[in-house]
């Protein structure tokens, strides 16, 4: 009878085999960026294994680089509403230029409402093709460890911010629903799960903060959750962990 | 906010994009190729990613960690379309033989389910934290986690002799 192999020697040959692997790749030497095409065509579409795009987008690239004589360099001016910019020679255009630089008045494409390589919020590996701006992520925004104990073991506290529009994806109501006196949030604070995964969700108007944590107790998390200060207007939030938790 | 949070607009810098270009390209390709299998669908893949990046520039607060998003993502949605997915590449010319189990355990990452594929490459490769494959991912950290435990069960019983 054959003997399983351990998660240990598992992981180690994982490791090892992508280490390998990853070095199939050979280094794509010291070309410039290739990105800058006003064709919105080239920008736009999703990925393909075949090469014709590739090659378009990197003769529109040439073409553009050629003109304002400085391929790496370039700037872009953007006019107003975005709609409209002006693709401009950069301040610095190398010495050895023989082509003059004019000018370009090209449209830039506003960015697409559905991008399909863009980072979405909701599942991309089960939903559609729904892309959506980075603003709509989820953000880690705080993460904790305890000194001396690994992370991402058994014991982890972190804070991420679901924004509104993937608050279908956090629960409508957690386990319980308590009204803790004393929160910045006066919303109700919702946890599900039990130990030793407890989560803890703040909801805002834009979203909603989620505790996330393992091995915590329900009073630590709480406590914790007390804690959280959002600065108005932004995404940005502070909050104390339990005694021998510090920011990792 | 580590990922893609968006900052006060300000004009797109062309030479940071060029930096970002030269010192995330290869980190990104070897991503790619590990989650597709196949070099050239990388480097295509690689150059969306910028392409797509190069107009929000200016509203991304970390880059880098958008572009391994939109790699991720493109990757997926390749596995997603293509059939082709599920070969690979031939294995290129080089002086050194990998040993056999290494072989191996590339053929059954190849095998994995996508969302399985891109939690171990996540992990295993980028060294990421649950909560950051999550955020990558755009899951939560339950689902991240137990997909990763489901992929390393499925790797430790094909491993098996």
């Amino acid at each position: 009878m054959s003997e399983q192999v351990t998660l240990a020697e598992a992981e180690d040959r994982l490791r090892r085999t992508l280490a390998r692997r990853s070095g199939d790749v050979p280094p794509a030497g010291d070309d410039p960026v290739p990105l800058l095409s006003p064709d919105p065509d080239l920008t736009l579409v999703p990925a393909s294994p075949s090469g014709p795009r590739r090659r378009r987008r990197l003769v529109a690239a040439a073409a553009v680089a050629a003109c304002v004589a400085g391929a790496a360099a370039v700037g872009v001016a953007r006019a107003g509403g975005g709609e409209t910019a002006e693709i401009m020679p950069a301040d610095e255009v190398p010495a050895t230029a023989t082509v003059p630089a004019p000018p370009l008045t090209t449209t830039v494409p506003a960015p697409p409402v559905t991008d399909p390589g863009a980072p979405r919020p909701v599942q991309p590996l089960e939903g559609g093709e729904n892309g959506l701006d980075p603003g709509l992520l989820p953000t880690l925004v705080a993460g904790f460890e305890q000194p001396g104990v690994a992370p991402n073991q058994e014991i982890w506290l972190y804070a991420t911010f679901y924004p509104k529009p993937d608050m279908a994806d956090v629960p409508a109501q957690g386990d319980t629903r308590e009204a803790v006196a004393g929160a910045e949030v006066p919303a109700d604070l919702d946890t599900a799960g039990d130990y030793p995964a407890i989560n803890v969700w703040l909801r805002y108007e834009d979203g909603v903060l989620g505790l996330h944590s393992g091995m915590v107790s329900h009073d630590e998390v709480l406590a914790m959750a007390l804690t959280v200060h959002r600065t108005p207007g932004t995404r940005d939030f502070t909050m104390t962990p339990p005694p021998g938790w510090e920011p990792r | 906010v580590i990922y893609g949070g968006v900052t006060a607009e300000t004009n797109v810098d062309s030479p940071e994009l060029d930096r970002l270009y030269r010192s995330e390209r290869d980190r990104l390709r070897r991503l790619a190729y590990l989650m597709t299998g196949h070099l050239h669908v990388a480097d295509e893949i690689v150059h969306d990613a910028f392409v797509r990046l190069q107009p929000r520039l200016a509203g991304v607060a970390a880059p880098p960690a958008y572009l391994r998003v939109t790699v991720v993502n493109l990757c997926l949605g390749w596995r997603r379309r293509t059939a082709m997915a599920r070969e690979r590449d031939p294995r290129p010319d080089r002086a050194w033989a990998d040993p056999p189990e290494i072989d191996e355990t590339w053929d059954l990452l190849a095998r994995l389910p996508d969302d399985q594929r891109a939690v171990l490459v996540l992990r295993f490769y980028e060294d990421l934290p649950i909560a950051d494959i999550a955020a990558v991912l755009g899951c939560r950290p339950s689902t991240a986690r137990s997909r990763l435990h489901r992929a390393l069960a499925k790797l430790r019983k094909e491993m098996t002799p």
